[in-house]
């Protein structure tokens, strides 16, 4: 282990020591929402597998969100994931990041506008029982997570537009680390809110 | 020197700080409006001649004639006794409490507190007519006080429930409709320390209706003081 | 031990524009835009929100978005988002800029604007930790004097519950930051050779958002009091007033700042260290600290989501924690209680490390078995997150894993039991220097003891349905939370005093202060311990006639606590403005903290050091070596001369002679 700065402040280390020290830095805040995520999930199947007093989707009208819904909006977050991960590959490629990182927040615009869609068109409200209330806290995070990769999507571009990437091409890369959680975790939540549904046979 | 004069000042001022706070925060509780009873008279009992003290308390269906202020305080819509729900009683006596009850109501949750209990003679009256219990499937509220046998006081334990007005009930000038009277009475023991509360779950809807005021003091519930 | 590599470029000097919009935000600016945001919030839900059929919704919906409002607001205005809008906007700092951030020239203003430099930071956590526990302490007082005697109605029973639960709650938040936020921020930087912390803008931000959040834990006091206390265990806290909204705030406020310090330390732990400083060279403080953080960057999540879905539940009516609509309270008691166990190794660990830094150094000799030491660390962080449900044990849940939980929980007493030897170990056969700071090491090893062992205790399930909610508990976590973490932060605080202050901590005034609340803590304690075998339970304002004796003795014991923490306050506070000047290296410690000037230049090294050898290195066979270490002030040895004048202490320069 070395100490790489030379530097007065740490904010202005050589690239290198610098991208190290924040890949590290963004894995540990992954980390810590990925938890945050799970305790979402966990709350999710918990009050499934318990069903209070058989109150799990059964009250009078209640249903399900649809499954297909569910998975366009992980399709689409996908996509944009797909579109910066090729922005990602251009290394410095100016027009390249402008390209693909503008494309993927485009996505992220489009996935916010579907699943606030489905949040309004679900036909029931937090206030409807347990199943109702889980559902749209996952919802509702899924929204924050997009809202952020929003602004980290944008930013990129407005970076890159503005060719501050000489010395800071590893901002793409610390970007890419959370658009590939975004996705895993939208994966996770659909997965959990899809296939785990009604409830288990005793 | 110096220094202790500094450390000395620093131990005074924090024990300054500390009184001053608790007595700000002791003075600055809510303090339900006490009611007394008033004793007139003696009255025979099997306990032989004992005094005879009177009470009335109300059951509003808000809380704009309770103890909590202009405009019903923070809470304006939550049921709540009044005129006080911390009740000063005499020890080794006939207490005699009236209740008029303004509220509607609905079937109560466990229909043993439909029951009259611990009263003289296991009544009470309803709009001057004795009874033993009343219909638990309309019923306003409760007055239940309980209390142990316990640090030395003695145990002390009534419930009268209190009918609902009917849905519908026409309201007279003061906004209310005609309460049902309620009266019973019951001897205290020695001095000590009760609480009293609504048995009929008449608060918040969450909960099965246990939240509000069922579940904050001096709505639904306070406190009995029997003094020697 | 080291030398010099790397010269650091002579600062440039800042132009005036420096910091852009930075120069006029600071902490008055971000109260004006903090209380004005959540009037306009207040305002707008008040006059929009829908009144919900059922319950007091609107109100806690209100209450919560105001007070979310007052902390974005407070962190726009005091300049927390201008660093994420440049980067975003392509208007990246300059090196002017983030000398300017970092409070270059700036004076005492520094500490009251949006500062990057550590040891601002430091000093901020440091204020703000004393403030805590005034405010908690003053509460313990309230609630002592309540029980003095039987039915002394001093406060009324909700007054007391509330008392009872925002003391519980500043206590915790205090304990969490008392040392990991001071000396994690102030020391532990300088302690691997490092100028500032990975991400000094992220630093600032955890510290504002505690600052953030205090007035809001304040509040509750004003909303009702949070009378379920600390543990807001649900559905008693959906149910309870506008205190619990603040509460949950509060919470969610502090989990963001403690996760985002978490990942901050650790990174500049794991990416920051001096060249040559492996992992075998790096100080035990920094193994504990970063145990400590990272614990909690994994456990805090768990209880943000329990407070969010209680506030969905209070504010929106969802069904979480109703189980009238499907929701379970176990839920909220196992989110709470996955995060509760660790919560309480995130307190201990640096306290105690903190001490393991302390001893060798008073000893005069290496820490003993410095792999044991990194194996109890490891272990009790491993082995906490596996432990939750001993506080379950009696809520009906899943009793089938009280076996399971009873064996983790037990297992967890070797790791601890390994950090007592490696603390034992070192004091052993040592020719102990003995000042205030190693004196807080024999009363932690006292009160730890008995903290521990009566948590074994309880951890037995037998033993737990007897003891659960009864003093008895109240007094075990007392004695591991204050006993053993408090009484490791206040030696820490008296270790690196002089390297913060630049100042002698009064050492006689300060071990008096120490003691006499040491004995006061053990008259309270002990005396819960009594009520709580008689049967006594928590949170109850009059419980009884039966309990007078032992309550009494407990508080005259907090009475005595007062005495000897405001002893210890005034000691601190007189030493601060007027104590003797402090040498750069007072105690003669190795670690690199000690190498640098006090007061500590902004980039804390002139040169970067290189790290050669271990920092414990005072002999490495005991009791002889110890005998050979350079004296404090020895020329070429590694500490400047100690402090002179009427408070310095009388030198004890043969340390270790044979």
């Amino acid at each position: 282990m070395t100490s790489p700065t030379p530097a007065l402040v740490a904010g202005h280390l050589d690239p290198e020591a610098a991208r190290r020290m924040n890949k590290l830095g963004v894995i540990l805040l992954i980390v810590g929402d990925a938890f945050f995520t799970f305790s979402l999930v966990f709350t999710y199947l918990y009050l499934r597998g318990l069903n209070t007093n058989g109150q799990w989707l059964t009250q009078k009208g209640a249903h399900p969100v649809s499954a297909t819904y569910t998975w366009l909006v992980v399709l689409v977050v996908a996509a944009s994931w797909l579109a910066y991960r090729w922005a990602e590959r251009g290394g410095t490629d100016k027009a390249r990041i402008v390209l693909g990182a503008g494309l993927a927040s485009a996505l992220v615009v489009l996935d916010l506008g579907l699943q606030v869609g489905q949040m309004v068109g679900a036909g029931f409200t937090p206030r409807d029982g347990a199943y109702q209330s889980a559902w749209m806290a996952l919802a509702g995070y899924h929204v924050v997570h997009l809202l952020l990769t929003l602004f980290l999507g944008v930013a990129i571009v407005n970076r890159a537009r503005l060719g501050r990437f000489a010395e800071t091409a590893w901002h793409v890369t610390m970007v890419g680390y959370w658009w590939t959680w975004l996705v895993l975790a939208t994966v996770i939540i659909a997965a959990a809110t899809s296939l785990a549904t009604t409830v288990p046979r005793a | 020197m110096k220094s202790l004069v500094g450390i000395g000042a620093t131990v005074l001022a924090g024990g300054i700080a500390l009184g001053l706070t608790g007595v700000a925060v002791s003075r600055a509780q809510s303090d339900p409006s006490t009611v007394t009873a008033v004793v007139k008279g003696t009255a025979q009992t099997p306990q032989g001649t004992v005094p005879h003290a009177f009470l009335e308390l109300q059951t509003w269906p808000d809380s704009m004639a309770g103890p909590h202020g202009k405009d019903g305080g923070p809470h304006p819509d939550w049921v709540s006794y009044g005129p006080g729900t911390h009740l000063v009683l005499p020890a080794h006596s006939l207490v005699t409490l009236t209740i008029q009850q303004y509220d509607s109501g609905e079937e109560i949750t466990n229909h043993y507190f439909a029951k009259v209990l611990g009263t003289v003679d296991g009544t009470e009256t309803v709009d001057g007519k004795v009874v033993s219990e009343v219909d638990p499937t309309a019923i306003g509220h409760t007055f239940t006080l309980h209390g142990l046998a316990q640090d030395g006081q003695d145990e002390l334990f009534v419930n009268a429930p209190l009918p609902a007005i009917p849905d519908g009930a026409k309201n007279l000038a003061n906004g209310y409709p005609e309460p049902h009277v309620v009266t019973f009475s019951f001897l205290t023991k020695g001095p000590g320390e009760y609480v009293f509360n609504c048995e009929f779950p008449c608060g918040d809807g969450t909960y099965a209706k246990f939240g509000g005021p069922m579940s904050t003091r001096g709505y639904m519930s306070g406190t009995v003081t029997v003094t020697s | 031990m080291t030398t010099s590599v790397t010269a650091a470029p002579s600062p440039p000097v800042a132009p005036v524009t420096a910091g852009g919009i930075m120069r006029h935000l600071n902490v008055v600016t971000g109260i004006v835009m903090g209380v004005l945001l959540a009037t306009a919030t207040w305002w707008v839900t008040s006059s929009t929100f829908p009144v919900l059929d059922e319950g007091d919704h609107k109100d806690d919906a209100v209450t919560i978005l105001t007070l979310v409002a007052w902390v974005i607001g407070f962190l726009i205005g005091v300049g927390a988002f201008v660093g994420p809008a440049r980067w975003l906007l392509g208007r990246d700092l300059t090196v002017e800029d983030e000398h300017y951030l970092a409070g270059k020239d700036a004076g005492v203003a520094r500490y009251f604007r949006f500062t990057t430099d550590h040891k601002v930071v430091g000093m901020q956590y440091l204020v703000t930790t004393m403030v805590l526990f005034g405010f908690g302490g003053t509460l313990a007082m309230l609630i002592r004097t309540n029980l003095i005697t039987p039915g002394s109605r001093f406060v009324d029973p909700a007054t007391y519950n509330s008392l009872v639960g925002i003391h519980g709650i500043t206590m915790i938040i205090a304990t969490i930051i008392m040392v990991s936020g001071p000396f994690g921020n102030f020391i532990l930087p300088i302690m691997i050779g490092a100028r500032d912390m990975a991400f000094p803008r992220l630093n600032a931000l955890s510290f504002w958002l505690l600052f953030a959040a205090v007035p809001v834990l304040i509040s509750s006091l004003f909303l009702g009091g949070i009378s379920t206390g600390w543990s807001a265990y649900a559905p008693l806290s959906d149910q309870a007033n506008r205190g619990m909204d603040a509460f949950l705030v509060t919470i969610v406020t502090f989990a963001i700042s403690t996760g985002v310090a978490g990942m901050n330390i650790t990174t500049t732990a794991v990416r920051m260290r001096a060249r040559g400083m492996t992992w075998s060279r790096t100080p035990i403080f920094v193994f504990g600290t970063v145990a400590s953080v990272a614990l909690g960057l994994v456990a805090f999540p768990m209880f943000e989501v329990a407070m969010i879905e209680l506030g969905m539940d209070r504010g929106m009516g969802a069904g979480f924690y109703d189980p009238s609509i499907g929701g379970s309270g176990w839920l909220y008691a196992n989110l709470f209680w996955l995060m509760g166990h660790p919560e309480v190794y995130v307190i201990l660990l640096p306290a105690i490390v903190a001490l393991m830094e302390i001893t060798p150094v008073f000893t005069r000799k290496p820490l003993f078995s410095f792999t044991s030491a990194i194996l109890g660390i490891m272990g009790i962080a491993g082995l906490s997150l596996f432990v939750w449900a001993h506080h379950m044990y009696v809520a009906g849940w899943a009793p089938v894993l009280g076996g399971p939980f009873m064996v983790t929980t037990e297992l967890i007493s070797i790791p601890t039991g390994l950090l007592f030897l490696v603390l034992l170990g070192t004091l052993w056969r040592g020719r102990v220097w003995m000042r205030l700071p190693v004196m807080a090491v024999y009363a932690l090893l006292w009160n730890f003891t008995i903290g521990g062992i009566t948590g074994i205790y309880l951890s037995d399930i037998p033993v737990d349905q007897a003891m659960h909610g009864s003093m008895f508990v109240t007094a075990h976590f007392h004695y591991t939370l204050m006993g053993a973490g408090l009484t490791g932060a206040m030696g820490a605080l008296a270790y690196w005093f002089p390297k913060m202050t630049g100042r002698m901590l009064h050492e006689k005034a300060g071990a008096i202060g120490f003691w006499v609340a040491q004995v006061g803590f053990n008259v309270t304690f002990m005396g819960m311990f009594a009520v709580g075998l008689a049967g006594q339970p928590r949170r109850v304002a009059d419980p009884g006639t039966y309990f007078r004796v032992g309550n009494l003795i407990s508080s005259i014991g907090a009475y005595t606590i007062m005495l000897g923490m405001l002893t210890f306050l005034g000691a601190i506070i007189y030493s601060w403005r007027a104590g003797s000047v402090a040498s750069a290296s007072p105690w003669g410690a190795r670690t690199l903290e000690w190498q640098t000037p006090t007061p500590v230049p902004l980039e804390n090294f002139e040169v970067l050091p290189v790290v050669t050898q271990d920092f414990y290195g005072y002999g490495e066979d005991g009791h002889r070596a110890a005998a050979g270490a350079p004296a404090p002030g020895t020329p070429g040895g590694p500490g400047a001369p100690p402090p002179q004048g009427p408070d310095a202490p009388p030198q004890r320069v043969e340390v270790g002679a044979p």
